[in-house]
């Protein structure tokens, strides 16, 4: 059962990143459902990095490199140049999809052969230690978001930018910095996928993370603390998966395996949809 | 207008400001002596807001100087100002519901350290309300759970965390009641007494005679009058208020004149509002109606065609529900009646279909629809039957409408928004009173209104009345329901008092809004 565990975290961590990226960007009153996009991103710099001779910790060094770009991109449309948050997140989306994919046959060629990367160590429990620092990013936010000037005014920004800016803030300023912290995060996410449990790239390796990850931060009501029990519940749910079809459980079609995660998240979302906690001002354009 | 009692404290001279083509400053004049409560008066639209963001750096100005105790100040933005020493307390407060007492005190707390535990935030929270003599509050209860009158305290808490030289208050008392804003008025004075100076807006002319030291009446952007409290008498102001808004008025939209064929005759049926309403057909009938979710006992309550009512009360004690539950906008358990016409609670389409018009509390936000024109708001009560709007013809009724209802616009095709608080509240009524109601529901219609623009829209209320409507007033200002001249009904913790006649003493009205008299 060991093992069981093991892939249950290993699955866990990535989603458990990209639900703490987004919960502080959703906080300060912005969203970015082109989360997808940007783990796929981080995953391809990881592969890219670490195909061109990096080691392991560089390649993640670089996913949140590029992670940062793409936040402050995403600012500088949805919050700086006020587009609709909805619209560039779904065009990153597509971006993303299409750029590492074509990306990918450049470096590949169209030999058709997989092409592996060196994965991080296994230091403690078996687990390479930035897995194990992922689950200390929860309460990190939380202390952000409670004990901290910068988390007051990130909370205030989602709430009532009005106030922000009678304070004489920027909530540009806040939400870009969201938005930014929110891009290292998801693309590190995106990059321990890669650097981890599957260490090649396909066009869409992140198979719907980013959305589950989105799933998970209303599941858990944009409090931080909340993102752990969520994650594991959805990340052991797709470690379960992986075990039932390698134990050859022929009696359900796998597709309805693959479907579980995403099956599960919409029953969450459906148990925990009416009690809010969602910031008054998500989605509003700054004052 | 001079500074013979040695510096002021802070002195704005010839500050000019235009919105566009809005010149809402016109060389507008501000001196405030260190130690004084000082007052700033007039309508709605006469530059004060504008002139308080200025002085607190929210807004630059076109011209004109800003000295704080002798020093002149050029403030790029609201956090100089705040270090200079000016604080401002915004009408509409600016907490975050959704955190704590002591997280928002945090919030507003320029010295605030990078990181904090919970125990220190929970500790500015009792140190300022010891210091102010102000409840603001359990520091751990969440702000929107908190009555109105708690907000504004922790509001002016957070301004007064810094110490600032001169605390600017803009309508502090407009949600609060008498016993409050006797609080508030007396922490001001202990202020003022250590030297320090507040600034007040307010409409409120009781208020400044008893309370302030001296006044600044403005007037469509400029100074019209400086003056120590002493030297005048609410009478003057009064005087002057009404006449530079009348002339106002006048310079913008034509004369209300020559009443239009469907319109009442001034003065119309005389109607004695004294009876309660026990006429065959009431035009609204409440019976043992209770909003959803409130304590209070149900509540019977008539108002005949004709008859105007008052509900009197401090905000919090159910008059709002009441009315938003006879309304339809609030779920509520009990019968309703139109015109003998069952209605369903919390319908409010049914409420309509029967014949209700309603003027809710917050115009900007469910009154009106501030990106769309105010032909096409005008239109929302009774759309057009047919699948083409004749866009023409629409610009047109409004125009008519617009101009009998005294609103001052661009045009039809000006956006809400764009209208000033007294102009969107013409509009509304414009919308509501034509063709006229069953029954009207007007909650606060007059709040955060000058007095000219108050006085219209009380007239246009009675005159509905005397057309044979019902209307149901709801307000918190006892001068306000003394002013209809129609019998005065307090809620108190939701319950009604009996009718009480308009000629009520204020000081009586105010006992029995705080729950003091039977």
């Amino acid at each position: 059962m060991s093992g069981f565990l093991e892939v249950a975290l290993l699955l866990s961590a990535p989603l458990l990143l990209a639900a703490a990226g987004e919960l502080v960007l959703e906080r300060s009153g912005s969203l970015q459902i082109g989360l997808e996009g940007t783990m796929l991103a981080g995953a391809f710099t990881a592969f890219a990095a670490a195909r061109a001779g990096t080691g392991p910790y560089a390649a993640l060094a670089a996913s949140a490199a590029v992670g940062a770009g793409a936040g402050l991109l995403f600012a500088l449309f949805a919050v700086a140049r006020r587009a609709d948050p909805i619209l560039v997140g779904t065009v990153w989306n597509l971006l993303a999809l299409g750029a590492t994919g074509f990306a990918y046959r450049l470096l590949a060629g169209e030999t058709g052969s997989v092409l592996q990367v060196r994965t991080l160590p296994a230091d403690l429990l078996g687990l390479p230690w930035p897995v194990l620092a992922s689950f200390l990013v929860p309460p990190v936010l939380h202390l952000l978001l409670t004990r901290t000037r910068p988390g007051l005014r990130i909370v205030a920004a989602g709430e009532h930018p009005e106030a922000v800016r009678a304070q004489g803030l920027s909530v540009v300023a806040i939400r870009t910095g969201a938005s930014t912290l929110a891009g290292v995060l998801g693309a590190l996410g995106g990059g321990l996928l890669v650097l981890t449990i599957s260490p090649t790239f396909v066009e869409g390796v992140t198979a719907g993370r980013g959305f589950l990850a989105l799933a998970i931060v209303v599941f858990a009501r944009w409090k931080p603390l909340r993102l752990v029990p969520a994650s594991l519940l959805l990340g052991g749910v797709t470690a379960l998966q992986y075990r039932l079809q390698a134990l050859g459980f022929q009696a359900v079609p796998y597709a309805f395996f693959l479907a579980l995660p995403g099956l599960l998240a919409l029953a969450a979302l459906a148990v925990s949809g009416r009690g809010g906690g969602a910031p008054k001002a998500l989605g509003t354009p700054a004052p | 207008m001079n500074g013979r009692e040695g510096g002021f404290a802070l002195e704005l001279s010839g500050i000019s400001k235009a919105f566009g083509p809005v010149r809402a400053l016109d060389g507008a004049h501000l001196a405030l002596r260190p130690g004084e409560i000082h007052a700033l008066l007039g309508e709605n639209g006469a530059g004060k807001s504008t002139l308080v963001s200025i002085a607190a750096g929210l807004v630059p100005p076109d011209a004109g100087t800003i000295r704080l105790a002798g020093k002149p100040m050029a403030f790029r933005g609201p956090r100089q100002a705040r270090r200079a020493g000016i604080a401002l307390v915004p009408q509409h407060d600016l907490l975050v519901e959704a955190a704590t007492v002591a997280d928002n005190l945090a919030f507003l707390d320029p010295a605030a350290p990078f990181l904090e535990s919970r125990r220190a935030r929970r500790e500015r929270v009792a140190r300022v309300a010891s210091a102010l003599d102000l409840d603001v509050g359990p520091p751990d209860a969440r702000v929107g759970e908190l009555p109105v009158g708690t907000r504004q305290r922790l509001e002016v808490a957070g301004a007064l965390l810094t110490d600032p030289s001169v605390l600017i208050l803009d309508e502090p008392t407009a949600v609060l009641s008498p016993d409050e804003t006797a609080a508030l008025f007396r922490a001001l004075r202990a202020r003022a007494s250590t030297g320090k100076t507040v600034l007040l807006i307010t409409h409120r002319l009781a208020e400044v005679f008893a309370a302030a030291d001296r006044l600044t009446l403005l007037a469509r952007g400029r100074t019209l009058r400086e003056a120590a409290v002493g030297e005048t008498s609410a009478e003057e102001i009064g005087a002057l208020l009404l006449g530079s808004a009348e002339a106002t008025e006048r310079t913008g939209a034509p004369e209300r004149e020559a009443p239009p064929a469907d319109a009442p005759p001034a003065g119309g049926v005389a109607v004695d509002g004294g009876g309660g309403g026990t006429g065959p057909s009431p035009a609204l009938a409440l019976r043992a109606l209770r909003p959803r979710g409130s304590a209070a006992p149900p509540v019977d309550l008539a108002v005949a065609p004709g008859e105007l009512v008052v509900l009197l009360s401090i905000d919090g004690n159910g008059a709002d529900d009441l009315a938003g539950a006879a309304a339809g906008v609030r779920e509520a358990e009990g019968s309703i009646e139109i015109g003998g016409r069952k209605v369903r609670p919390g319908d409010p389409l049914a409420y309509r279909r029967a014949g209700g018009a309603f003027i809710p509390s917050d115009r900007r936000a469910e009154g009106l629809l501030p990106d769309l024109t105010l032909a096409e708001n005008l239109l929302l009560r009774r759309p057009p039957g047919g699948l083409l709007v004749d866009r023409a013809a629409m610009a047109a009724t409004a125009a008519d409408r617009l101009a009998r209802f005294g609103v001052r616009a661009t045009g039809p095709d000006a956006r809400a928004g764009e209208l000033s608080g007294g102009n969107q509240q013409k509009l509304l009524l414009a919308r509501e009173l034509e063709p006229l109601p069953r029954v009207l529901t007007a909650i606060h219609p007059t709040r955060g209104l000058d007095l000219a623009a108050s006085a219209d829209v009380r007239a246009r209320l009675l005159d509905a009345a005397a057309s044979g409507a019902g209307v149901l007033v709801v307000t918190a200002d006892p001068e306000e329901a003394q002013a209809f001249g129609r019998p005065i009904r307090v809620v108190y913790r939701g319950r009604l008092s009996e009718p009480l006649p308009s000629g009520t003493p204020f000081e009586a009205l105010g006992r029995r809004m705080a729950g003091l008299a039977a």
